[in-house]
């Protein structure tokens, strides 16, 4: 087994020192009566649709193992930061240092056709750890693209791509609903911090019901960071970390407005369409 | 749309501040004119009042408030099926916020009154919330404002002295006219694209929708997004455009750019202060969400009386004229009507003002280099255009 350890940048001397494991893995997935294949970056050697979301402190110093279980190259790859000698073989194993990355939202990804094109990419959150952290993964998927691409029949999605599944976190609304980390919970006074990652092909374009929120950081929109929106587009590949301050009680959508996105295979309502609800 | 600003505010902000009623019913047989002369059918808003609906039109009527309203909009579903009323970026309460599934929907002749408080300025939209992937498209859609006093942006922000407002949205209109099958919501294929429900030569042939600006105007333009395309305003650079506010919030700093995407659901506001006179356009191209392709572009006159494909509107020529044409500098305008007239270099550099009576006048710009210049109208905006050739 191959074991690379990249030090991307200086140390930091109050970095907390930790690691973790995660399992590049390919599998089927269902989508309400269609079935494809996804790949991802999982936190077991299991198949499961959902790539793992990381959480670091501030300032981290984090060893990252990764497990190649497919059957052809991937690499573990994070814009601006981890770009070169970071090919991972089938069935080996590689290490990569995380360190000196300021506090916000990263994505990581398998820059492979055959795994950025059909989910292999991933959010990793970096401090805000005194605020409740939430992580949406949003990914457009061509159930037959996704299998011709998962096969090796195709080797990019073809010029007529067409979506039928939007998901966040590997979830469909009403799906959404109800997982802790989609779902946007809190109490009134509270400062919710939430990191987006686009997987897709598509641009997104969310709106806020009942809240504005700050865009803190954004690594494609960086013209917006400091801006207070509630409608705001997640660029293909953008990582955006999004401020929210609970000031008032009840519950309220939060959702693409492309509305073709807020569909299951075309039937209203359903796919990136989540809620969220402060409590008094 | 265009707003002149004619009067500036005497009133304080909290002197402003006041109850506001509107009165607005949904109605699903509305139809619209399309360039190419197609009647399509519509949904859609329309004012009533006494129990008298206004016909509907795409996009629905403006909404305008001032700042610090509490604001009454009371919605009479006036047709066959469920509908709402969502405030789009007013950050209303739940109960208000016009969503079926977390607040209500009005079902057929019932009606509701949704209440918030404009606590920010700035530009909004408002639509329908039910079955919404269908009945954005179908034309449940409408701007929203609230201004600030003073003709300002918002408190302490610059000022401007005329505005304009362009709701972008686009339509499937093969839903429109299947509106009970009109096929998975996915295959959303657009094949008409608007600014305030204008497309194409329309932009011209309403002479509300052109621009008239010139040195020394700080010009506001509210842009919105209600379609399911990207929006991208392309400036001239001339007119040294910026953008100050967006979704109802000032930008932590002005931004200057000639290029502005806008995508669903997002608001901007953009100053013009051009420095000199220019006649031109405003590029405004519909862009794919998955392939970045131009769907088709449409264009906003700067000054400039036609759509750039040149067809020409003989109405919107100045019913006066220029002899000779070329000339040497000296000239007769000819049945002119009273009125301030501007000529300009090709520069758009101001070269001189004139009070002229009605009739006609012999003018003399002996120092005039050779070029193109133009006398404008600085009313109407009409103008003409002359060569100097010696």
């Amino acid at each position: 087994m191959k074991n690379l350890l990249i030090c991307l940048l200086f140390l930091t001397a109050f970095s907390a020192k930790a690691n973790d494991t995660l399992y590049i893995v390919k599998g089927q997935v269902q989508l309400d009566n269609n079935s494809t294949y996804m790949c991802v970056f999982n936190d077991s050697s299991n198949f499961f649709p959902r790539n793992a979301t990381l959480y670091l402190p501030s300032a981290p110093s984090f060893n990252i193992t990764i497990v190649n279980l497919d059957t052809s190259v991937h690499t573990f790859t994070i814009d601006g930061h981890v770009t070169t000698n970071n090919s991972i073989n089938p069935q080996d194993t590689a290490t990569f240092l995380l360190s000196g990355l300021s506090d916000g939202t990263y994505r990581y990804y398998s820059d492979v056709s055959y795994g950025r094109l059909i989910g292999a990419s991933g959010t990793i959150i970096v401090g805000y750890n005194q605020y409740s952290r939430f992580s949406w993964n949003l990914l457009d998927v061509d159930t037959s693209s996704f299998t011709n691409l998962a096969n090796g029949s195709a080797v990019a999605h073809p010029a007529n791509y067409t979506a039928s599944f939007f998901l966040i976190n590997g979830l469909m609304h009403p799906q959404t609903l109800s997982d802790r980390e989609t779902a946007i919970e809190g109490d009134l006074g509270d400062t919710l911090i939430i990191c987006v990652v686009n997987s897709g092909q598509m641009i997104n374009s969310f709106h806020f019901h009942g809240f504005h929120v700050t865009i803190l950081d954004a690594k494609k929109s960086t013209d917006y960071i400091g801006w207070t929106k509630d409608s705001m587009p997640f660029l293909r590949g953008e990582a955006m970390t999004l401020m929210l301050v609970a000031n008032q009680v009840g519950t309220y959508p939060v959702h693409s407005h492309n509305l073709m996105a807020v569909t299951n295979s075309g039937l209203y309502p359903g796919g990136m369409l989540t809620h969220i609800t402060i409590d008094p | 749309m265009i707003r002149l600003i004619l009067l500036f505010s005497l009133f304080s902000v909290s002197g402003l501040a006041q109850v506001s009623h509107n009165y607005v019913a949904a109605k699903m047989n509305g139809v619209m004119a399309n360039e190419d002369g197609t009647t399509i059918p519509i949904w859609g808003y329309g004012n009533y009042s006494a129990g008298v609906i206004d016909t509907i039109t795409l996009p629905g009527p403006l909404l305008r408030y001032n700042f610090n309203d509490s604001v009454n909009i009371h919605f009479w579903n006036d047709s066959p099926e469920d509908h709402t009323i969502h405030l789009h970026g007013l950050d209303a309460s739940q109960a208000n916020d016009g969503v079926p599934t977390t607040s209500v929907a009005i079902n057929p002749n019932d009606s509701i009154t949704y209440k918030f408080k404009a606590k920010h300025a700035g530009t909004f939209l408002y639509h329908c919330h039910v079955t919404t992937t269908l009945h954005l498209t179908m034309g449940m859609y409408g701007m929203l404002v609230v201004d600030y006093p003073g003709n300002l942006l918002y408190q302490n922000g610059p000022g401007y002295n005329k505005e304009y407002t362009y709701l972008y949205s686009d339509m499937d209109r093969t839903w429109n006219f299947s509106p009970i099958s009109p096929g998975p919501f996915y295959l959303y294929d657009p094949t008409d694209f608007y600014l305030n429900g204008l497309s194409g030569t329309q932009l011209f042939d309403d002479t509300t929708q052109i621009i008239r600006i010139y040195p020394q105007d700080s010009v506001l333009l509210r842009l919105a997004n209600v379609g399911y395309t990207i929006v991208e305003y392309i400036f001239p650079s001339l007119m040294n455009a910026t953008i100050e506010m967006s979704d109802g919030r000032p930008a932590p700093s002005p931004l200057a750019k000639d290029t502005l995407r806008i995508y669903p659901g997002e608001r901007f506001s953009v100053m013009m202060r051009p420095d000199f006179m220019h006649y031109g356009y405003i590029e405004v191209n519909s862009i794919n969400m998955f392939t970045d392709s131009t769907l088709y572009t449409n264009y906003i006159g700067i000054n400039e009386q036609f759509h750039p494909t040149g067809i020409a509107d003989s109405s919107r020529d100045p019913d006066w004229t220029i002899y000779p044409n070329p000339n040497n500098g000296q000239f007769t305008i000819q049945s002119i009507s009273a009125g301030n007239y501007h000529i300009y270099n090709i520069s758009g550099a101001l070269i001189k003002q004139m009070s002229l009576e009605s009739g006609d006048h012999q003018i003399s710009l002996d120092d005039l280099n050779n070029g193109v210049y133009y006398i404008v109208d600085a009313e109407s905006g009409l103008y003409k255009q002359f060569v100097v050739a010696r």
